[in-house]
């Protein structure tokens, strides 16, 4: 999928093209001024369509030149978690497919390095089907983190019961909760792939999802890792269902491999905000949102970009 | 107090609980990160070192030059078009006697998965522009069926083809032209492609209902490599270029 381009863009939403490096957004603050005003960060810290990416593009790349790489980013990932006590790792799919480290491997050193990066968790894309929905399942025994999809249905594949429809994280007491979604897979993925796996609508599932995370199961940040795409003018895209949800707060995408400079903010069906963010592909970038949670009674809301749940 | 008292009085405590919890979401900073340091993680280093040994041994073996980079585009592009004619050139090379059979290619640029880079070209860079394990298909179309497929290339504002021509108005095609000859609606077409699209992928609904099909049990990745052997036997190097194959009409 082509990379996307804003007709009519406005101040926050920004595309950057190659190089340049951006920092962006809202006041960070200090341990200090945390404490006092008695705030916790939680640091979510995120990735999409690596596409097995595992070495920097090479120099000679005509594109991303010498960019991204599996070792690079832990670094970076290391020097975070140095830095920060409540760090999330999440992935939004199509970690497989895209260098010849695939062919060769199956996905097994993607996984594995994932691991060994400690992620927490990714979500199913199309790309992960590419050698077969038994590939999937073969490989998962290199993968240590979680893999998070509530609307296709598995039960007749290998992946029946592997993979879990939400998981929830808790931070220091502040509990986020992780789902997950995905695209449909006819004509987009050969049905001897994918096999028995049915699709269905994300949009009711993941509300319901979404609800019993936030309502029943008292999460204070819903995370929705998609693998639908930003925009889409024929499919569902997070474009055009996050107005439409509730209870999800964070829009972690991928699949149409497009490059947000900061989160696109949108208003869902009950009047909340709803961020949609992703970070193009192949690990040039590295996400990073510092989520600032409030415990007080004396809630300030000024200058801030925050919701009340 | 009976049970279900018991449990109304126990929810109540719950929501009374929730209500007091203070919560919330205060602020959001976001800051994103260019992967692009000369900090490297050593532990992950230590991991992909075997893995990266087998790869690179197979890998880095140059199989042809080109003269400039090759990249991806609108209408027609320098990527598109080597691709296509590379897999014209090798199919009817497959075909043998059959040759003069083979019209066009036509793909789909979501398929194309990176550019190649100007000077060597190695066998990595075509398993990186070609990743999947897609064969080469041979689809007759009958001649209406080859004009609706044109018009889809028009309202997908040209993709990758090879061995015809077209131009483009208001998203309908038109000036179509099939190996040098204008466009003939009572004649069948024979166009190669991948499995992936002649089985409908993304979207190719055009091609679903083809008068003929034959499989060659070729993957789409080695008739590539085997094109940049071939033209590297002869001396020759890659010469990226527009032909204007796919134009907005005028």
């Amino acid at each position: 999928m082509a990379e996307f381009k804003f007709q009519n863009r406005r101040d926050f939403i920004k595309y950057f093209i190659g190089t340049s490096a951006v920092i962006a957004g809202f006041p960070a603050y200090s341990k200090e001024l945390l404490s006092a005003r008695d705030l916790t960060k939680v640091t979510i810290l995120y990735t999409n369509d690596i596409h097995s990416r595992i070495e920097p593009f090479p120099k000679n790349d005509p594109k991303y030149a010498n960019q991204g790489g599996f070792a690079r980013r832990s670094a970076v990932i290391e020097e975070i978690r140095k830095a920060n006590d409540h760090v999330l790792l999440l992935d939004a799919g199509d970690i497989f497919q895209g260098t010849p480290y695939f062919n060769l491997y199956g996905g097994e050193l993607e996984y594995k390095l994932m691991s060994l990066m400690k992620y927490d968790a990714t979500t199913i894309g199309n790309h992960d089907f590419d050698l077969g929905i038994d590939n999937i399942t073969k490989q998962m025994e290199h993968a240590s983190f979680s893999f998070i999809n509530c609307n296709y249905d598995f039960s007749n594949t290998s992946l029946h019961n592997k993979i879990i429809p939400y998981k929830i994280f808790e931070k220091q007491g502040i509990k986020i909760g992780v789902l997950g979604y995905g695209v449909e897979l006819a004509g987009l993925v050969d049905k001897k792939m994918y096999q028995e796996t049915i699709y269905q609508n994300p949009l009711p599932i993941a509300n319901a999802t979404a609800k019993l995370l936030k309502h029943d199961l008292m999460c204070d940040y819903v995370i929705a890792l998609s693998h639908l795409g930003f925009k889409d003018d024929k499919k569902i895209s997070d474009i055009s269902m996050a107005p439409l949800t509730e209870n999800i707060d964070l829009i972690i995408g991928g699949h149409s491999h497009t490059f947000l400079e900061h989160p696109v903010k949108l208003t869902n069906r009950a009047g909340k905000p709803i961020h949609i963010t992703q970070v193009g592909w192949a690990g040039i970038c590295l996400g990073k949102l510092d989520v600032y949670f409030s415990h007080g009674k004396k809630k300030i809301s000024h200058n801030s970009d925050n919701r009340k749940i | 107090m009976n049970f279900s008292l018991k449990i109304l009085f126990f929810s109540a405590a719950i929501s009374l609980f929730a209500c007091s919890k203070k919560t919330s979401v205060y602020s959001l900073s976001d800051s994103n990160i260019l992967v692009n340091s000369d900090k490297i993680d050593s532990s992950v280093y230590k991991m992909m070192a075997p893995y990266k040994k087998r790869h690179d041994e197979q890998m880095y073996a140059v199989i042809a030059k080109s003269e400039e980079a090759l990249v991806k585009g609108d209408l027609e592009s320098t990527l598109g078009n080597f691709f296509c004619d590379a897999v014209i050139y090798e199919t009817k090379k497959l075909l043998g006697n059959d040759s003069s059979m083979l019209d066009v290619a036509v793909f789909n640029k979501g398929g194309l998965r990176n550019s190649l880079p100007k000077g060597n070209i190695t066998i990595g860079n075509i398993f990186e522009l070609m990743p999947f394990d897609n064969e080469v298909v041979l689809l007759k179309l009958s001649g209406s069926q080859f004009e609706d497929m044109c018009d889809k290339i028009a309202e997908k504002g040209g993709i990758p083809v090879g061995g015809m021509r077209l131009t483009i108005s208001e998203s309908k095609a038109g000036n179509i032209s099939v190996k040098g000859k204008p466009f003939d609606k009572f004649k069948d077409y024979w166009v190669v492609t991948s499995d992936y699209l002649a089985n409908g992928g993304d979207s190719y609904t055009f091609f679903k209902n083809a008068k003929e099909r034959k499989i060659t049990n070729v993957l789409l990745r080695n008739m590539i490599i085997n094109y940049c052997e071939d033209i590297t036997k002869m001396d020759q190097t890659i010469k990226p270029q527009l032909d204007g194959r796919i134009q907005v009409s005028k």
